[in-house]
């Protein structure tokens, strides 16, 4: 299991190496501002930083869906199926090698994130308020919501594996493509209809679940969240196992 | 290695042997490769090359000796007889086709003779 | 031993392969012969478990094939399949990393004898040089079943005699060497059965050696006289 993750990540470091450069370009130029006491640098290099932080999470997201398609539908499927490794561990391997890599990466952003706050904040006095400010606003959406570490990172938790499991629903999707629906016409277009349905019910499911144990699906709530969490990892396993049984039975690659 | 597609190739690759026995590439008492390097030297089939050595055996070419492998016989006699056999053999076929030409022997000769000189 | 029980594998619109029946027996080295597109490259996907039968099984030695096989069964695919970013070292490391039965010693030998050199981008090969390298990565595994499709697909004459030569260093008694090409003449030496596939039927085995000692014909006039009749390409 260790070397097909080995090689997974083989497969997508690449991209992985370049948001970490483009990264570090961003974190430097905001050092220097913000050391010296340039705002426009400081500003828009973090400006910058929250847009990559949310594009990276979702690149490296998309990309494994389409290293799995590549994977199952070049004939570079060889490579991975005539290894005696079980659809289980291959697919186990992705999915590992995919939710190790977003969580990674988050703690990393997260961590740039506090630590160029904390200097932000050391540094200039205007801003010193600041958790009160962003608090402030938050509080316009809901009462109990304070912004603190614990709370920053469970609901960090919370995206991460709702993110997860939707590209679990893509990889579902990928592999339902290649086998049922091999060599059939608009394979790729039922499968992404597939993909979006799927996702669709199962927030829905959530959606009004959630209504009707916290009465309001809107909102944030400690206990909402974690439900959320374990919601969404018992889907992705689900998913997995379904998926993982369909490569095993009728994938031919 | 080229071999003639419908002639028996473990007739062809005994033909090779016997011909190196006889001009001494291969010399008496020496000792073979086995069958699996005999296959992978003239790339023939192993199974080929195992029957190569079970018909030079039965011929008296050859003997086996347990466990150290296959070696070309030490009697002269035998090399002897496999030369005459196969001179026999390239002289039927020199025949058949200088025959076919509407040649006679003597005049075959006289042309041997020519070319000698 | 390899068995085909009524192996058939139909794809949207096309029927590649049609109740297949035969076996293998260890200790010998088997041509599978036809035209293209007859389904021969379809049977051996479908031992080597990267294809599934829509009926029928392959079983080797008595166990269904699945990923267990996959230790005792080596397949090279015609295509290429090495990843984009591999050099020759990476796909020797590759193979080690996921047989057992994988030597590198064996596979650096014939990667020299081949001279291939290790830092070579996979990218990069000709199509010859790339045809040497996936028969010395199979050709390193000692597995009990080797499968090759096409080996000599590309390959000039000189890298033909080596790639021969490795697929008769591998041969033996407890093995099944089951090798497919278009080439018929160039395997008339080394092997000894032949099998054909007409069409995606079997359409029965030979032994070599018998042809010519019997009929006093080779391979490649057996191989005209079953295909007599059919139009070049087969059905696509």
């Amino acid at each position: 299991m260790g070397k097909l993750i080995k090689y997974e990540f083989r497969k997508s470091w690449m991209v992985k190496a370049i948001i970490l450069a483009i990264t570090a370009i961003f974190e430097v130029m905001f050092l220097v501002g913000a050391i010296s006491g340039n705002d426009d640098v400081a500003l828009s290099s973090a400006v910058f930083l929250t847009f990559i932080t949310i594009c990276s999470i979702f690149i490296i997201g998309v990309l494994s869906i389409f290293i799995l398609h590549k994977d199952l539908n070049t004939k570079q499927s060889y490579m991975l199926f005539m290894t005696p490794n079980s659809t289980f561990k291959i697919l186990g391997a992705k999915i590992i090698e995919n939710f190790g890599s977003i969580l990674l990466f988050s703690a990393m952003f997260l961590l740039i994130g506090i630590g160029d706050i904390t200097l932000w904040v050391a540094k200039s006095k205007g801003v010193k308020d600041m958790f009160n400010i962003i608090n402030a606003i938050l509080g316009e959406f809901g009462e109990d919501y304070q912004l603190d570490f614990f709370n920053v990172a469970i609901s960090s938790a919370e995206q991460i594996v709702s993110w997860v499991f939707t590209i679990m629903v893509g990889f579902f999707a990928v592999v339902l493509s290649a086998s049922f629906l091999n060599g059939r016409k608009f394979n790729g277009f039922i499968s992404f209809i597939v993909f979006l349905v799927v996702t669709y019910i199962i927030e829905k499911i959530f959606y009004c679940s959630t209504n009707m144990i916290f009465g309001t699906a809107t909102g944030y709530s400690l206990e909402k969240t974690i439900c959320s969490i374990v919601y969404y990892i018992v889907l992705t396993v689900v998913l997995y196992i379904v998926t993982a049984s369909i490569m095993d039975r009728k994938l031919s690659v | 290695m080229q071999y003639d597609s419908k002639v028996p190739i473990y007739l062809q690759v005994i033909n090779m042997i016997k011909t190196d026995i006889i001009n001494g590439r291969i010399t008496c008492g020496q000792k073979l490769p086995s069958s699996r390097d005999l296959a992978v030297e003239y790339t023939i089939n192993p199974n080929t090359a195992a029957r190569v050595y079970q018909e030079l055996e039965r011929e008296g070419v050859c003997y086996t000796k347990r466990g150290m492998g296959t070696f070309v016989t030490e009697d002269e006699q035998i090399i002897t007889g496999l030369k005459k056999e196969m001179a026999e053999e390239a002289i039927d076929i020199f025949v058949k086709s200088i025959g076919e030409l509407g040649i006679s022997i003597d005049e075959a000769i006289e042309l041997l003779k020519q070319k000698e000189e | 031993m390899l068995e085909s029980i009524e192996v058939t594998k139909k794809f949207v619109g096309k029927v590649a392969v049609d109740g297949i029946n035969m076996q293998l027996e260890p200790g010998h080295i088997y041509a599978l012969l036809g035209p293209n597109g007859s389904g021969k490259t379809t049977w051996m996907k479908m031992a080597a478990g990267l294809i599934k039968p829509t009926f029928g099984e392959i079983r080797y030695n008595g166990e269904p094939i699945g990923i267990e096989t996959r230790n005792d069964i080596a397949y090279m695919s015609t295509e290429p399949y090495f990843y984009d970013w591999m050099t020759v070292g990476d796909v020797g490391n590759y193979y080690q990393d996921f047989f057992k039965d994988f030597s590198m010693e064996r596979y650096d030998y014939m990667i020299g004898q081949m001279t291939l050199e290790k830092k070579l981008k996979v990218k990069s090969l000709s199509s010859g040089m790339m045809a040497k390298l996936k028969v010395a990565a199979t050709m390193a595994r000692d597995v009990s079943v080797y499968m090759l499709d096409e080996p000599l697909n590309g390959i000039d004459l000189l890298a033909r005699d080596s790639v021969m030569n490795m697929i008769l260093q591998a041969a033996g008694e407890n093995k099944i060497l089951l090798i497919s090409s278009h080439l018929v003449e160039e395997l008339e030496a080394v092997v000894d059965k032949a099998i054909f596939i007409k069409e995606a039927h079997f359409a029965g085995i030979v032994d070599v050696e018998e042809l010519r000692t019997v009929d006093g014909i080779s391979l490649a006039d057996k191989y005209r006289q079953v295909f007599a009749g059919i139009e070049v390409g087969g059905v696509q």
